[in-house]
C-alpha cells in the first residue's frame, strides 16, 4: 500500500512537471505557427490579391491547429468592418485569445502589422509583416531553448520532488 | 418614375466613419435623397454636393488622414491591396456601385503611376437608378429599330443614369446588349455581380479598357447594341468604329456642354465625321433636376 502511494505521489510530481514543460513547448509552437503564418500572409499579398475576410477565412481552416480559434474569430469579426478597424479587431483577438499560448511581450510585438494590415498597399503591408517577422524570430529561437532547458528542468524537478515528497510523507 | 437613391444613400453612409455618418444622417430625406457626392478633404468638414453645389455639413469636424483611410479600409473590406489596380487608377469602386475618387501622394515608378498614399480627398459619388428617367427619349430612339446614339453633358450632368436606364430598357426590350463598364459604375458590379438593374439580355465585361472591351465582347458575346460609358481617347473611337463596321449599334457617353462643343472639340469631330451615330441625347440639369432632349446627327 505504502509503495503504491509513494509512486502515485512520484507520478503526480513528474506529471506536473511534464504540464509545466509541455507548456513552454506550446509557446514555442505557438510563436513558430504565428511566423509561418505572417509569412504566409506576407506571400499571398505579394502574389495575389485574395481579400483578407478570405484569407482569414482560409487560415480558420488551414491554419496550425494552435491558430485555428484565432483566425475564426478574426473571421468572425470581419463584418463590424466599418463599425471597427482591422487593426482593432486584431489587437482585441490578440490580447483577449487566452486560446493562444503567448507571452505579453510576443502578443504586442504581434498587434504591430495589425496597424497596417487591410488599410494599406500590399507593400506596406509586407513590409509590417516582414518587420514582426524578423523582430520575432530572435525570440522565437530563445522560446526554443527556453522550451528545451524547460523540459529537462521541469521534468526533473517534478521527478525529485515527488521522491523527495514521498520520502519525507512515507 | 421609379428612384432608387435612398438606399444608395444609405450605402454611402456606411462607408463613412461615425462622426461624419452622424452629420450625414441629420440630413432630411428630401435633401439627402438628391445629394449627388460626399466630398471629404483633409482638414476640412465633410461637404455633400448637390446640383454644382457643395454644402458642408459639419462645421466643426475636420476630417483626419487616419479616417479618409479609414474610408478606403471599409470600401476595400480591409483589403486594399485587392484595388490597386484601380487605386492606381485614382478609384475605387464599392458595394452598391459607389465609386470613390481618391487623391493623394502618387508613387511613380518609369513616369508612372504605380500607386496611391498619403490621401488627401476622397469623393464619393452615389449613383442614383431612376428607372423610368429615359421614358420620355426611349420611343425616338427607338423608331424603326435601336440606331447608336451619344449621349451628351458636362461632367455630373447625369450620362451615366441616363445610359444604365437605356441599357436596361433595350435589354428587356429583347436586344441583345452588351456593356464595357470599365469603372464598374454602369452596373455596379460589385465582386462580380451588377448591383443595379441592367436588363435580364445584358453581358457586362468589367474592368476592362472601353477599347479592348469592344472587341472582345465582338468576338465573344455576338452582341446587337454595346454599350460603354465616356469616349475619351482616339483609341475608344477606333473601337466604335469597329463595331458600327461589324453592324453592332453602339450606345455610349461623351462630355460636352451641347452640340456645338461637341463639334468644336477635335476628339469628338473625328469621331462625328464618321457618322457612327444617328442620335444625340442632351441632358439639361437644373438644380439636379434633369430634362432629356433628342437632336438627329445624321
Amino acid at each position: 500500500m505504502k509503495a503504491a502511494g509513494a509512486l502515485f505521489i512520484v507520478a503526480a510530481c513528474t506529471w506536473y512537471g511534464v504540464i509545466k514543460a509541455a507548456g513552454l513547448c506550446r509557446r514555442e509552437r505557438t510563436l513558430a505557427a504565428f511566423l509561418e503564418t505572417l509569412r504566409f500572409i506576407s506571400a499571398e499579398l505579394s502574389n495575389s490579391a485574395s481579400p483578407l475576410p478570405e484569407l482569414f477565412l482560409r487560415l480558420s481552416k488551414t491554419a496550425r491547429p494552435e491558430l485555428r480559434p484565432f483566425f475564426a474569430g478574426l473571421s468572425e469579426s470581419m463584418d463590424s468592418i466599418g463599425e471597427r478597424s482591422l487593426s482593432s479587431l486584431w489587437q482585441e483577438r490578440l490580447m483577449s485569445d487566452e486560446s493562444l499560448e503567448l507571452s505579453q511581450f510576443q502578443r504586442l510585438e504581434l498587434c504591430r502589422p495589425g496597424l497596417m494590415l487591410g488599410r494599406y498597399d500590399a507593400q506596406e503591408q509586407i513590409a509590417a509583416l516582414e518587420s514582426c517577422v524578423s523582430r520575432l524570430e530572435p525570440e522565437l529561437r530563445e522560446q526554443a531553448r527556453r522550451a528545451r532547458e524547460g523540459k529537462r528542468l521541469y521534468t526533473g524537478l517534478g521527478l525529485i520532488g515527488g521522491i523527495m515528497a514521498a520520502t519525507v510523507i512515507l | 418614375m421609379v428612384q432608387k437613391g435612398t438606399g444608395e444613400f444609405q450605402k454611402a453612409l456606411k462607408l463613412l466613419p461615425s462622426e461624419m455618418r452622424a452629420a450625414a444622417s441629420r440630413l432630411p430625406e428630401s435633401v439627402s435623397s438628391r445629394v449627388e457626392e460626399f466630398r471629404l478633404r483633409v482638414d476640412r468638414p465633410i461637404c455633400a454636393v448637390i446640383g454644382e453645389r457643395e454644402t458642408p455639413l459639419e462645421d466643426k469636424v475636420y476630417i483626419t488622414q487616419a479616417e479618409l483611410q479609414m474610408v478606403l479600409e471599409i470600401a476595400t473590406r480591409a483589403s486594399v491591396h485587392s484595388y490597386a489596380d484601380s487605386i492606381r487608377q485614382g478609384y475605387v469602386t464599392a458595394e452598391g456601385g459607389l465609386r470613390l475618387g481618391l487623391c493623394g501622394m502618387a508613387v511613380t515608378e518609369g513616369g508612372s503611376i504605380t500607386a496611391l498614399r498619403r490621401l488627401s480627398s476622397i469623393c464619393i459619388r452615389i449613383p442614383h437608378e431612376k428607372q423610368g428617367c429615359a421614358d420620355g427619349v426611349f420611343s425616338r430612339l427607338t423608331e424603326g429599330g435601336f440606331a447608336s446614339t451619344l449621349i451628351v453633358s458636362p461632367p455630373g450632368g447625369g450620362k451615366t443614369t441616363l445610359l444604365r436606364e437605356l441599357v436596361r430598357l433595350l435589354s428587356d426590350g429583347g436586344s441583345r446588349v452588351s456593356l464595357v463598364d470599365e469603372r464598374c459604375e454602369v452596373a455596379g458590379c460589385f465582386e462580380g455581380r451588377p448591383c443595379f438593374d441592367v436588363g435580364a439580355g445584358t453581358d457586362v465585361l468589367t474592368a476592362a479598357p472601353k477599347s479592348e472591351g469592344v472587341f472582345l465582347l465582338l468576338r465573344a458575346m455576338n452582341p446587337r447594341i454595346i454599350a460603354f460609358d465616356e469616349i475619351t481617347s482616339p483609341l475608344d473611337i477606333e473601337a466604335a468604329d469597329a463595331a458600327a463596321n461589324c453592324g453592332v449599334s453602339l450606345l455610349t457617353t461623351a462630355h460636352a456642354a451641347g452640340l456645338d462643343e461637341l463639334f468644336e472639340r477635335p476628339l469628338y469631330q473625328r469621331l462625328l465625321e464618321r457618322r457612327i451615330f444617328k442620335h444625340a441625347v442632351l441632358i439639361r440639369n437644373d438644380d439636379g433636376r434633369r430634362s432629356y432632349f433628342v437632336e438627329d446627327l445624321q
